[in-house]
């Protein structure tokens, strides 16, 4: 039961209307993208930064933890209240502020989906480049807490390269402009710092972005090939060729088979592989690249390419990767999405291993990822009715994780460490290395009890879960430094 | 060591040290740094960047770290990265990556002689920051040497990676206040075939008009600056090949092919021999104009104008000084002006007569904020104390 006196400081804050506190209104906010899960006690729903301050004093002075919510997307467990307390949520805090397109910057509030930013640029032609696969829900204040990226980062970069400026409230409970509307801001980049802090230093509660025109031309290549060596090389290909595409994606055999069967996207029986290359300029440019992009396609045993260039026909080849994931329902009711990252030049042997590692668990993994910058996303997919099989996906997790750093990769290329993956950040960082990063939350404030149990490990009290140990223990706690 | 001690050390922001080290390894600039001998200490590595800043905090000692952060770079092409030990100058890496056709574009004032973990430490961008951004948007990792001696890493070596909190972020910039970068790992491009074209605007106006279109017509112009010549504006644009057809076309003026004269003049203006003065404005669009005006009037002997990246430059020789009053008067009010619109003024190079009178880098509002990073990282102020923001 959420206790009284909490339920009362919030009311004080935002009106009793904006708070939630019955079990059944609180089980929405128990989990996100991914499979952790902690109840909270209270979800609260500010509408300015004043409220979001207020809340935010109010928890400190009851020592209640807060964690920050936008549209409970995120794949790392990032908004799940790992110690429960208050979830903050900014679903009232969507309003776009402010479109300039003279500077080509807008300000918005972080509740704003992120599709909707472009949509009000585009009327400007302008639009916003970072785009997760989730863009039509996810939230700039969720974009910005995770540093988001997306199909479209290879060429134009990830939130922290588009995000000039934001009011934060910081886990201290003070208001403050990191960065600003305008260009270069003096002394330390405390707004570099804060994007992809996954919301533990504080909450953004407006956001500045920079807008860039809209391409002239964009041109989108579907190629089909029998196995995902020979699509690996074709890209390889291609940055050898010295092209920069806007996105290079790709999907496995698994992937395109679940596609297939639920989206009739035209893909053949047998196909084991399809790149996604898009192309954009002025035409003149482009044209000389789509050349060369088909050339190395087809070098490479290419047995089918599609060209679209209209608006319409290009989402046509991008629906089979944007309902990908989706799809996977088909092969099972449940999946564990990863998002690890290695050299480009090692994803091959990479999904080799990966895909040892799942068969080893008995579980079915299809693959889609950005193939452009050696961002993996195996999908293991399984059914939690099955006894054990939650703790089990997880340690497969766990091993893949390890994989990808022991292939000189990272644990997460843009989904965040989160919740899920803060015990294995010794397998990268030295003790030493964590200790300095922990330094940062000082300087905001936050004394362990603001969003806890994310980004870095914190010993015990972080709801130990027996899966999260197997996984652990599964790829080995040791630090690879 | 022997050899740069045997000539005497060039002045920091006008303050002369009280000493040069030239650490042969990094254990020896760890143990150098560990040290509490009550000096501060200011790394640097090509020194193009030493007038920079208030006079460090007395007594100081310079620390050439090139030696200490010499090395082999780690290039590879296929992952498009390059781990770069930090005493390496642009120059150098860029002899090694160009082997490759690839390229990192950073274009600083001097660049080849600058080292990458100095041009890092500064964080200033160059002619190219128009396409590709400042320093910091190429760095995947870094290791960095804490005040304590500590060497501490943060990010990694893809290309996409966001495993932790982003220190790369708050390390560029920082002017080596809260630690010496050691090595860094860089996202590289493929090296593309360019070409630079001159063309002449009538006006400021003009010219940003101009870049502007090049910008709305989807020209990606690697660089666009604008230089102040007698009653016109010489223009600099670097384009494609393939972009140059459509760009005569919606150019409206001519545009003629250049040698790399104009764009390094561009590229190290205010960064001269005779540059006594350097003032460098991060300035919305809307307040170009007005700045470029307030910089008019003191009568400077170069104006650029990077007009895409948001940036003016102004400088003024020795000989042909403004009057410290005047200057003084003039900044503060841009200063005013610029902040509202969320930019603000520099002085990268500040001649001793007016260091008393001009603060070289203005006010923040975060620096209760920033005084916490500098604690947090270098309590002691062992590291290039007095010289950033606000005194940190």
């Amino acid at each position: 039961m959420t206790p009284p006196e909490l339920l009362k400081a919030m009311r004080e804050v935002v009106g009793g209307e904006h708070v939630l506190h019955k079990p059944e209104d609180l089980l929405v906010y128990e989990l996100d993208g991914t499979i952790d899960r902690s109840l909270p006690e209270a979800v609260v729903f500010p509408a300015n930064t004043a409220e979001v301050q207020g809340i935010v004093r109010a928890c400190n002075a009851l020592d209640v933890p807060v964690t920050p919510r936008g549209a409970g997307t995120g794949l790392s467990g990032g908004a799940v209240p790992a110690k429960q307390g208050v979830v903050l949520a900014t679903a009232r805090m969507r309003r776009i502020l402010d479109v300039d397109p003279v500077e080509r910057t807008a300000t918005v509030e972080p509740g704003v989906p992120n599709i909707q930013l472009s949509e009000a640029a585009a009327e400007h032609g302008l639009f916003y480049a970072p785009d997760p696969s989730s863009q039509k829900a996810c939230t700039i204040g969720g974009n910005v807490a995770e540093n988001a990226g997306g199909p479209h980062c290879l060429a134009l970069g990830v939130t922290t390269n588009h995000v000039i400026g934001m009011e934060v409230v910081t886990a201290s409970g003070e208001v403050e402009w990191l960065g600003s509307h305008g260009p270069e801001p003096l002394g330390y980049d405390l707004r570099g710092l804060f994007i992809g802090s996954e919301g533990t230093l504080g909450i953004a509660t407006k956001v500045v972005v920079r807008l860039l025109p809209v391409p002239e031309t964009v041109v989108t290549l579907l190629a089909i090939f029998d196995d995902v060596e020979s699509a690996s090389e074709t890209v390889s290909a291609v940055i050898g060729a010295g092209l920069v595409p806007a996105a290079l994606e790709m999907m496995d055999r698994v992937t395109l088979q679940a596609a297939e069967a639920g989206l009739r996207c035209g893909y053949p029986p047998d196909a084991g592989a399809v790149l996604l290359i898009e192309l954009d300029g002025i035409e003149e440019v482009v044209r000389g690249q789509v050349t060369q992009a088909r050339a190395a396609c087809n070098e490479h045993g290419a047995t089918e390419i599609r060209t679209a260039t209209e608006p319409a026909e290009r989402e046509l080849l991008w629906k089979g990767r944007k309902g990908a994931i989706g799809a996977l329902g088909r092969i099972a009711p449940n999946y564990y999405l990863l998002d690890g990252v290695v050299p480009r030049s090692r994803l091959v042997e990479t999904m080799g291993d990966v895909a040892r590692i799942a068969e080893g668990y008995g579980f079915p993994v299809a693959n889609v990822f950005h193939a452009g910058d050696g961002n993996l996303h195996p999908c293991l997919l399984f059914d939690e009715r099955e006894e054990g099989a939650t703790a089990r996906v997880l340690e497969a997790g766990g091993e893949i994780m390890r994989v990808c750093v022991d292939a000189g990769g990272a644990l997460t290329g843009e989904h965040g460490v989160g919740y899920e993956k803060h015990r294995f950040m010794p397998w990268l960082y030295s003790e030493a290395d964590l200790e300095n990063m922990r330094r940062v939350r000082g300087v905001f404030g936050n004394e362990g009890a603001f969003n806890p149990c994310k980004v870095l490990p914190e010993g015990t009290g972080c709801g130990e879960m027996a899966h999260q140990k197997g996984a652990l223990a599964a790829a080995g706690p040791d630090a690879y430094v | 060591m022997s050899e740069a001690a045997a000539q005497a050390p060039p002045l920091v922001a006008g303050s002369a040290p009280k000493g040069l080290a030239a650490p042969a390894t990094l254990d020896e600039l760890r143990d150098l740094v560990a040290e509490r001998d009550g000096r501060t200490l200011v790394p640097v590595g090509g020194g193009t960047q030493l007038a920079l800043g208030n006079a460090p905090r007395e007594p100081f000692a310079l620390v050439d770290v090139r030696a200490a952060l010499a090395g082999e770079i780690e290039h590879e092409p296929a992952d498009l990265t390059a781990v770069v030990p930090a005493g390496v100058t642009l120059g150098e890496l860029d002899a090694q990556l160009s082997g490759a056709g690839q390229r990192l574009p950073l274009d600083p004032p001097h660049a080849e002689e600058a080292t990458i973990g100095g041009v890092l430490a500064v964080g200033t961008g160059g002619p190219l920051r128009t396409r590709h951004g400042l320093p910091r948007d190429f760095v995947l990792g870094m290791t960095v040497l804490r005040a304590d001696g500590e060497l501490v890493k943060a990010g990694g070596r893809v290309v996409k990676n966001v495993t932790g909190y982003d220190l790369m972020r708050l390390w560029c910039g920082s002017l080596g206040t809260i630690g010496i970068v050691t090595s860094v790992a860089v996202r590289v491009l493929p090296r593309v075939e360019t070409i630079d074209l001159r063309f002449e605007a009538s006006s400021l106006a003009e010219g940003q008009a101009l870049a502007e279109t090049f910008l709305r017509a989807d020209l990606r112009p690697e660089l666009l600056d604008l230089t102040r010549g007698e009653g016109r504006w010489a223009g600099i644009v670097r384009l494609t090949e393939g972009a140059v057809p459509k760009a005569t076309e919606v150019a409206g003026t001519d545009l003629t092919p250049c040698g790399d004269g104009e764009y390094l003049a561009a590229r190290d203006l205010g960064f001269g021999k005779g540059d006594a003065l350097t003032l460098r404005a991060a300035c919305a669009t809307s307040a170009i104009a007005s700045t470029v005006a307030a910089i008019e009037a003191l009568a400077p002997s170069g104006v650029l104008v990077r007009p895409l990246a948001r940036e003016v430059r102004a400088t003024w020789e020795a000989g042909a000084l403004p009057e410290a009053e005047e200057v003084a008067g003039a900044a503060g009010r841009m200063r005013t002006a610029l902040a509202e619109a969320g930019g603000g003024l520099v002085a990268e190079r500040l001649p001793p007569e007016l260091r008393g009178a001009l603060d070289p880098w203005g006010h923040s509002p975060n620096l209760p904020r920033m005084a916490a990073v500098k604690a947090a990282f270098d309590p002691d102020g062992r590291l290039n104390a007095g010289r950033f923001v606000g005194g940190l």
